[in-house]
């Protein structure tokens, strides 16, 4: 049990405060949905605010918002991006329900000025910290590799946030790893949010509607992973109109269809994408017997059961498929299915109830010789959780819940055919649960304070069925003791704070703080070298502790010039425990239990981030810019010295524009810079038994190449009429050609072996594409 | 079949999808350290192969693959609790004794003194598995198919069983590492296999291959697999030095080995 007392007493105490304030208030709600008039969908994150108070809301995930005013007449006025804003006048004498349809905000009506921009995750006001969001509309101009949008590259050009790579969708969030964001979609759990290594995210950005990132300040109702949350949510289907869209690309095809089920009531979603590449390898003798694609399918179904409940079902299932001829075949993919259920018990109570399943698995033949063999791994995860959202007076807005995850994971199966030289091994399978328990209240006891208060309490209890092991120093197991099944092998606990607190400086400026403390019970081990599709997520376990990390941000929120513009700075400090990591010489797939493989150690990262956004005009885009430090100390790496990690980029610098020219053409550009990766080169090498070996004295204390990149893009706007829409979309990426390393290695010269040479090896140069978009 | 072999699939793929991938020889500043001493060393069951063990210390990066010799050293080499065997500077930083053969169970211990430093490693050495043949077989290697060398072994029931294998062409030692222990092998026909990583050492017809195989301890084991693991500059290798079994200020590995070779020619 890690839970602090004080702390345990400070935040109930807190909770318990703020309730009593609540008594002998006489206070009327408003409350309702928000919705685009054009297609019906929910809007999430419109802001609501009361021109002749202190108070305002957002609208939460299901586009529902409740706020609760002491009996006056107000004007409101609803607002959200790319939406043209709604000014309502309310004499409040009672609950009120008010439903509010946004309309489009067109080109027509706001001239040729990109509103869109004027949304963003960092706000002046409120207590929230960390936060970056990104709107599929946003992201939509800004180039990338291969003209194939994608969400989680585009986030890479915020503060903070690191691309794992040349090219890659993976990201590190605040010097953390990769494992260590938790990517969810319609709320489930995805284990690998990659497709082909990495070049692509799972998320189809015509699926898609919005996506936040935590990395900081966590809200209490996200645990379960240290360093960021990135909330993917998807897109509903139109219930106003059936609706076609699509687009042919250099990559891929993708096709979207949603509409009504029943006006206004209910509407479905399907949206595929599916790359073509072996199309155009099955033209080439050499290699027609080679398999590389990926797909993704998400589909979506909801339903309004009358004033009070609305069903959502959605589902995402996508693969990897690659092979070159017998030689090996791969293939790995997620599934998830999500089925919610909204509930309004009254204008002040929401309610929702989520039953979510998810899946990971990947496979990997390899043919070596007549040994054909199979290595597969899978993990599987049904979740239960209710989240309550309360309005409880003007001045408290409280939301709590609990979850309850329940784990199987197939850590290794190797299996070979009749002729192979392998004994098959299944590893025994791994069961546990995840639960946790939060509450949280917003607290804003006048105009320019705001607090929030939250708690989570998670348990993970480890369960039984199979092997579990005790292992020495070296390694090497020393005692295998088997657990029947629902056995409890070990339970932890962690009780994990999550305070902000907001102040106000003026109407146009404001600081915040902020503690969080979050705790990781899944693991996903990866080598020093970066990702990989078989990478192995593991349990936490007798031997595997939960990962914790302790994080302090402070930062500073201003708009200036006229709210033409948007300044922003936070400063963090993360601490973070029982950090994993292979042991030298680790045999990542023959072994009896990966938990004999590991290290386990410490981590720290700090940094300050800056951003200067420019929200209005023709030309609108962000200046980014992060100093950081991330570094590691593992028992057993670096003569148990703290070493640079991997993604310790000292600098990193992100600049994006986009100018709309005209009603036809969008020009767009982003430009990146970061220090060079943290790499270990070795400093002498020697023979041993007639082999070059090389010698390595210290881990990532050397610097790869700094990298930097030049991207253009163009939108071509062909057609526009009230039924169609057509556009072209150019990009040229890495324009100037920059040969930025992608590996270095050291090798004997192929004409003289008894040299050394050191090679680099970059990947994109020049990459070019053109796709087409259209809509009716 | 081992997780570098994976990776270097993965790798190859990445590069193979980019298309547009480049390499170029680049110079890098590489911080020099002070010279380590590094220990070589083997007991072997062959009367042609004797005892031997180099000393040397670690060279520059930039400096040529020539090794650099640590001479002057007193080795000696003891049988279980029995006789010491001196081993003489036969050329530079090479000691040897034709005379110790080694012999299966028993327990030999190392002892390198040079310039006041004492290193010292004990191995065991194995029971001797037979190398039953060597076959070539075609193996398909990313579009095109090239010659492999397999050697068959029958893996004794009951664990503990590790394999160190070298191979040679035309009398030119391969540079990889094939190291296997038995956990996953177990009394099995092991038919893995030796799959080269660079494409200059590919067979062609005529080629005169020679397989050496070496039953180790673990110990032995885990230096081999660590060292096709991590020392061998590849961008897939986790930048680390292998598990040494010597004590002292030095890295290396020393082996109370078995000796078989076979030799074959690419038809």
């Amino acid at each position: 049990m890690e839970i602090r007392k004080p702390m345990k007493a400070f935040l109930l105490l807190s909770l318990f405060s703020c309730a009593q304030k609540a008594i002998g208030q006489k206070n009327y709600t408003i409350s309702g949905s928000i919705k685009s008039k054009n297609t019906g969908e929910y809007i999430i994150g419109a802001s609501i605010k009361v021109l002749n108070s202190n108070y305002g809301a957002t609208s939460n995930e299901y586009g529902f918002y409740s706020i609760s005013l002491v009996p006056d007449t107000y004007k409101i006025v609803y607002n959200a991006l790319g939406k043209t804003p709604d000014t309502l006048s309310i004499n409040l004498e009672s609950n009120i329900e008010k439903n509010i349809s946004l309309l489009e905000a067109t080109n027509e009506l706001a001239g040729v000025t990109v509103s869109s921009s004027k949304y963003s995750g960092r706000s002046v006001t409120g207590s929230q910290v960390g936060i970056e969001k990104l709107s599929v509309q946003e992201a939509k101009n800004i180039p990338v590799i291969f003209g194939e949008k994608d969400l989680l590259k585009t986030i890479q050009l915020l503060p903070g946030v690191k691309a794992a790579g040349e090219g890659n969708s993976g990201i590190f969030v605040r010097g953390g790893s990769t494992d260590q964001n938790q990517i969810i979609l319609d709320e489930a759990n995805i284990y690998n949010a990659a497709h082909l290594f990495g070049f692509f995210s799972t998320f189809n950005s015509d699926a898609i509607k919005d996506i936040a990132v935590y990395k900081g300040g966590m809200p209490a109702q996200y645990g379960g992973r240290l360093s960021s949350v990135l909330d993917v949510r998807m897109n509903e289907g139109n219930n106003q109109n059936t609706s076609v869209s699509g687009s042919l690309g250099l990559i891929s095809t993708k096709l979207n269809i949603e509409g009504p089920i029943q006006k206004n009531k209910s509407s479905f979603l399907i949206s595929g994408r599916r790359t073509y590449a072996d199309v155009f390898l099955k033209l080439d003798e050499e290699f027609k017997n080679n398999q590389l694609y990926f797909y993704d399918l998400n589909a979506k179904l909801n339903y309004e059961l009358g004033k009070k409940n609305k069903l959502y079902l959605s589902g995402y299932f996508g693969k990897d498929v690659l092979g070159f001829n017998d030689q090996f075949k791969t293939n790995w993919g997620n599934g998830t299915g999500t089925l919610r259920w909204n509930h309004l018990f009254n204008s002040r109570l929401f309610l929702n109830t989520s039953v979510i399943f998810s899946n990971y698995n990947y496979e990997f033949k390899v043919k070596n010789g007549t040994n054909d063999i199979r290595i597969f791994s899978q993990i599987r995860d049904w979740n239960l959780k209710q989240d309550y959202q309360y309005s409880i007076n003007n001045q408290n807005n409280l939301r709590f819940g609990w979850s309850s995850i329940y784990h199987i994971i197939r850590p290794g199966e190797i299996t070979g055919n009749a002729t192979s030289s392998i004994n098959d091994k299944i590893q025994d399978k791994r069961y546990s649960f995840e639960n946790a328990i939060y509450a949280s209240n917003v607290f804003k006891p006048n105009k320019s304070v705001n607090i929030t208060l939250g708690a989570r309490l998670s348990a993970f209890n480890v369960m039984g069925g199979g092997n579990f092991f005790n292992i020495d120093e070296k390694g090497n197991i020393i005692d295998t003791i088997n657990y029947a099944k629902g056995a409890v092998v070990k339970t932890y606990c962690n009780l994990e704070p999550r305070v902000s607190i907001g102040y106000m400086l003026n109407a146009n400026r404001s600081i915040k703080a902020a503690y969080t403390r979050n705790a990781q019970y899944m693991h996903q081990i990866t080598n020093s070298n970066g990702s990989n599709p078989l990478d192995k997520w593991a349990s936490t376990s007798n031997i595997i502790k939960p990962q914790t990390s302790n994080q302090f941000s402070l930062g500073y929120y201003a708009n200036i010039l006229l709210n033409n513009y948007e300044f922003t700075a936070e400063a963090y400090y993360k601490e973070m425990e029982n950090v994993l990591d292979y042991r030298n010489g680790a045999d990542l797939f023959l072994n009896e239990t990966v938990e004999a493989q590991l290290l386990f150690g410490k981590g720290r990262a700090y940094g300050i981030e800056f951003m200067l956004k420019k929200k209005t005009g023709k030309l609108t885009g962000w200046i980014s810019y992060t100093l950081s430090k991330s570094e590691r100390k593992i028992n057993g790496i670096n003569n148990n010295a703290w070493y640079n990690a991997t993604q310790d980029r000292t600098h990193d610098i992100a600049i994006v524009g986009i100018y709309q020219l005209n009603k036809k053409w969008m020009l767009s550009g982003n430009f990146v810079f970061y220090t060079g990766s943290a790499v270990t080169f070795p400093t002498g090498k020697y023979q041993v038994n007639g082999q070059t070996a090389y010698y390595y004295n210290s881990r990532n204390a050397d610097r790869m190449p700094n990298y930097h990149r030049l991207d253009f893009g163009a939108t071509m706007q062909l057609k526009k009429t009230k039924k169609w829409s057509k556009e072209l979309v150019f990009s040229l990426y890495n324009v100037y050609g920059r040969e930025n390393a992608f590996t270095i290695n050291f090798r004997d010269n192929k004409d003289n072996p008894n040299l050394t040479e050191i090679v680099q090896t970059s990947l994109f140069r020049w990459v070019p594409s053109v796709s087409y978009n259209f809509k009716f | 079949m081992k997780m570098k072999k994976i990776n270097s699939i993965i790798h190859i793929a990445i590069l193979v999808f980019s298309l547009s991938s480049c390499e170029k020889v680049i110079n890098l500043d590489i911080n020099a350290i002070d010279p380590v001493i590094v220990v070589d060393g083997q007991v072997t069951n062959s009367l042609t192969e004797g005892s031997i063990v180099k000393v040397s210390t670690t060279n520059k990066v930039n400096s040529d693959n020539t090794i650099v010799p640590l001479k002057g050293a007193t080795v000696t080499i003891q049988e279980d609790n029995g006789t010491i065997y001196s081993l003489p500077e036969v050329s530079n930083g090479v000691y040897r004794n034709p005379g110790l053969v080694g012999i299966s169970g028993k327990t030999y211990h190392l002892k390198v003194v040079s310039n006041g430093v004492t290193l010292t490693s004990s191995s065991t050495m194995p029971k001797m598995v037979n190398l039953d043949s060597l076959v070539v077989e075609d193996f398909p290697n990313f579009g095109k198919t090239i010659k492999v060398v397999t050697p068959f072994y029958n893996d004794p029931k009951g664990f503990g069983n590790n394999y160190n294998l070298i191979m040679f062409k035309n009398g030119r030692l391969i540079k990889d590492a094939f190291a296997y222990d038995d956990l996953f092998i177990d009394g099995k026909k092991v038919t893995f296999p030796l799959i080269y990583s660079r494409e200059a050492d590919e067979f062609k017809k005529g080629d005169n291959i020679e397989v050496v195989m070496n039953c180790v301890d673990y110990d032995n084991y885990k230096y081999w697999f660590s060292f096709s693991q991590s020392s061998t500059g590849s961008p897939q290798a986790v930048p680390d030095n292998p598990i040494s079994n010597i004590k002292g200020n030095a890295i290396g590995v020393f082996g109370a080995i078995t000796y078989q070779k076979r030799t074959i020619v690419i038809p």
